[in-house]
């Protein structure tokens, strides 16, 4: 994975001291609250309902054991003791105090991590797959770019005064783990007919309270031309984009209003005009930045070995978690460990300081020292040899990590809602819990199948209801929080957004309608293969409905 | 409203000439785009300088020709967490090559000046007071960048 040279660090720790500086300025008065809010927010700090919370930044998801452990000390020393994972591969944490902040800072840099653009009206952390680098369906990593991207776009000088945030999502896989379609910009990574390596451009994609599925752009642009024609979206974006009204401020809105011909147009007029020689990354930058992701020095490993078959026939719940948690790696005798944490009825996403410290040291023994960050919200261990997968599976276990539910009903995607955000609507962790627990039995979980429920707050949508196949968005209606239900959304190369059912559910019988919709799912299908996206497709929103709504 | 240059205060011969009022032909004028247009031709007799005001939601390529002629460019930000003039002034400096002077007037926070400068802007028309320790302090705080601009004082990886 990516190390930091001289050159980075200077930076991070520029950008930290320079922080400090505005902290200092901001807690003896000098510095008022609504000239530090877009400051603070550029490092990744929020004004919660409760506390400050700081986000760190995952870049494209991958981190390094001794970086995991950093994290962990963060949450011991400065927080509650836990962090939480989020949809963005990001960590935050919910407990600092505005003082400590700049010492967090510190403590980052010194492991080669930063909260730069982790909030804000600028470009954020750059997202991809979570399998970069080891999927069987992938031309080739997407990290390198990812990087490239990152670096292109920290303290960029025009770009940090956007009219609203501005998300990037790449990934080099047939299979869309990362969610581009929703993105602001989506990039996939592809190779012409030359074997040269270009990208397919998407734009103005997005959740929120408008969400739209992104639109193509640019079939293949090169990889030398990337950054400048990134400067021209951005560009477009920012002389463009609306700055009357917030809720239209996204650049999915510029794109809508405009069309994406007209706006196309204007891209490509801005991109012809530039200076591209200055905007492009330096001569050998990219296979610098490659040569940090090649591929770890893999052992000859035996490839369904005998002990794991017995061990799995041995153990019913080790051979579930392989089932579900397990995936299949390019490397023969390898396997890609993802570690939900989703336990039954636990908090989405949290990981508590020893949970943090265990999957740093299982990654230093069974995956090259290298940490993944879902936009699921789970963890994975990209490089486990076969043979290893029992043990781990043992070690993991203990902690409260060996859910085997990745894909399944009660691996929901469940932002902090009204527990923590000053934003939120109505509370999305409870809601999270109880459909957990209605759904904890092991058995059912495996008849019914993938399923992707997500949960959010707030008409903001950072749990992704619209891009799950069951959303569940949180509402207030005179003081009292209710949850609308919608079918048939999906974040995946085939995204789309849900279609809200009907009427919504008070938070104690959401649970209750959801398990209505899924037996009425399981009657429905004509075999086990057919998944809900494909029985809602074929007969409609109807019998759901009706199965929902008939007693009430 | 003092004009900030290279970290000070400096002396300022620049007027903006409102819609009504004519200056003296040898005056440095401020001509606001609109009026530019309107009353071209009145000029041609002018013997002082000439500078134009720019609203941010100008293209700045629809108006190269006279942006060619200008002895300096005034782009406004109207608010502090208004940025389209960081993508008009980068488009004056990389793409049409102006290279006078280029000025920012309007709601500039010392945090932003580093990113304003490296976007192009040599000049401030600056609100509020000037305190030229922390403006020296935020300028120079950073020293290391990702993206080569226009007349950068940072250092780059190689």
């Amino acid at each position: 994975m990516y190390v930091y040279d001289d050159f980075d660090e200077k930076f991070v720790r520029e950008r930290a001291a320079q922080f400090r500086d505005q902290v200092e300025r901001r807690l003896s008065g000098q510095l008022s609250e609504a000239h530090f809010r877009p400051l603070r927010l550029m490092n990744g700090v929020y004004l919660q309902l409760h506390a400050y919370m700081l986000r760190v930044a995952v870049p494209y998801g991958t981190l390094s054991s001794k970086q995991m452990r950093q994290l962990a000390m963060i949450a011991t020393k400065y927080d509650k003791g836990y962090g939480h994972f989020t949809t963005r591969q990001n960590i935050q944490f919910n407990w600092p105090k505005l003082k400590d902040l700049p010492d967090i800072l510190d403590d980052l840099a010194d492991v080669g991590m930063h909260a730069i653009q982790t909030s804000g009206n600028c470009i954020r952390n750059v997202t991809s797959d979570q399998w970069a680098g080891v999927a069987a369906d992938e031309v080739t990593d997407p990290r390198p770019y990812a990087e490239l991207m990152r670096q292109w776009s920290s303290l960029h000088p025009e770009f940090s005064y956007l009219p609203r945030k501005f998300k990037i999502a790449i990934t080099g896989a047939s299979s869309d783990r990362a969610a581009i379609a929703f993105h602001d910009i989506g990039i996939q990574v592809l190779k012409n007919d030359n074997g040269e390596i270009g990208f397919a451009v998407y734009v103005g994609g997005g959740l929120g309270r408008t969400p739209m599925v992104g639109k193509k752009i640019r079939d293949f642009i090169s990889l030398e031309d990337l950054l400048p024609y990134l400067v021209a979206i951005l560009r477009a974006y920012n002389l463009e984009g609306r700055r009357d009204n917030k809720y239209k401020a996204r650049i999915k809105i510029l794109v809508h209003e405009t069309g994406i011909d007209e706006f196309k147009a204007k891209v490509e007029k801005i991109f012809d005009g530039l200076e591209k020689e200055k905007l492009r990354a330096p001569a050998g930058e990219i296979e610098r930045i490659q040569g940090f992701f090649a591929l770890p020095d893999y052992a000859s490993a035996e490839a369904n070995p005998e002990s794991l078959s017995k061990a799995r026939s041995e153990n019913p719940a080790f051979d579930a978690w392989v089932n579900r948690n397990v995936a299949e790696h390019k490397q023969a005798g390898y396997a890609i460990a993802n570690i939900s944490l989703k336990p039954i009825a636990g908090i989405p996403g949290d990981a508590t300081s020893e949970q943090m410290n265990l999957v740093a040291d299982l990654a230093e023994t069974y995956s090259f020292s290298e940490i993944r960050v879902s936009h699921e919200q789970n963890l994975v261990l990209a490089h486990v040899k076969e043979t290893d997968l029992f043990e781990l599976w043992q070690a993991l276990v203990p902690a409260g990590l060996a859910t085997a539910n990745i894909g399944a009903i009660t691996d929901m995607i469940t932002c902090p809602g009204l527990d923590y955000c000053a934003l939120a609507t109505a509370r999305s962790i409870p809601v999270a819990q109880k459909i957990s627990e209605k759904f904890a039995d092991q058995k059912r979980q495996e008849e019914i199948g993938d399923l992707k429920v997500k949960i959010s707050g707030c008409i903001n949508a950072c749990g992704h209801h619209h891009a799950g196949h069951i959303g569940i968005l949180g509402l207030n209606k005179k003081g009292e929080e209710y949850y609308q239900i919608t079918l048939g959304g999906s974040g995946d190369q085939a995204a789309a957004v849900g279609e809200i059912l009907g009427p919504g559910f008070s938070g104690d019988d959401v649970a209750g309608a959801i398990d209505t919709l899924v037996n009425r799912y399981v009657e429905l299908r004509n075999e086990t293969s057919e998944t809900f996206l494909e029985v809602v497709k074929r007969v409609g929103l109807e019998p759901f409905k009706e199965a929902l709504y008939a007693d009430h | 409203m003092p004009i900030i240059k290279d970290g000070a205060i400096i002396e300022d011969s620049w007027t903006v000439l409102d819609e009504e009022s004519d200056a003296p032909s040898s005056a440095d004028i401020i001509i606001p785009l609109n009026i530019m247009l309107e009353k071209a031709d009145r000029l041609s007799n002018h013997s002082g300088r000439i500078g134009l005001l720019i609203p941010n939601d100008v293209a700045v390529e629809d108006h190269a020709d006279l942006i060619a002629k200008a002895d300096l460019v005034v782009l406004e930000l109207p608010a502090f967490t208004d940025g389209r003039a960081y993508s008009q002034a980068r488009a004056l400096r990389e793409d049409l090559g102006f290279e006078k002077e280029l000025r920012v007037k309007g709601d500039v926070l010392v945090d932003q000046a580093a990113y304003l400068l490296r976007c192009g802007f040599d000049s401030f028309d600056f609100e509020g007071e000037f305190d030229a320790v922390s403006w020296e302090k935020s300028t120079n705080i950073m020293t290391t960048g990702y993206q080569r601009t226009y007349r950068d004082k940072l250092s780059y990886r190689d």
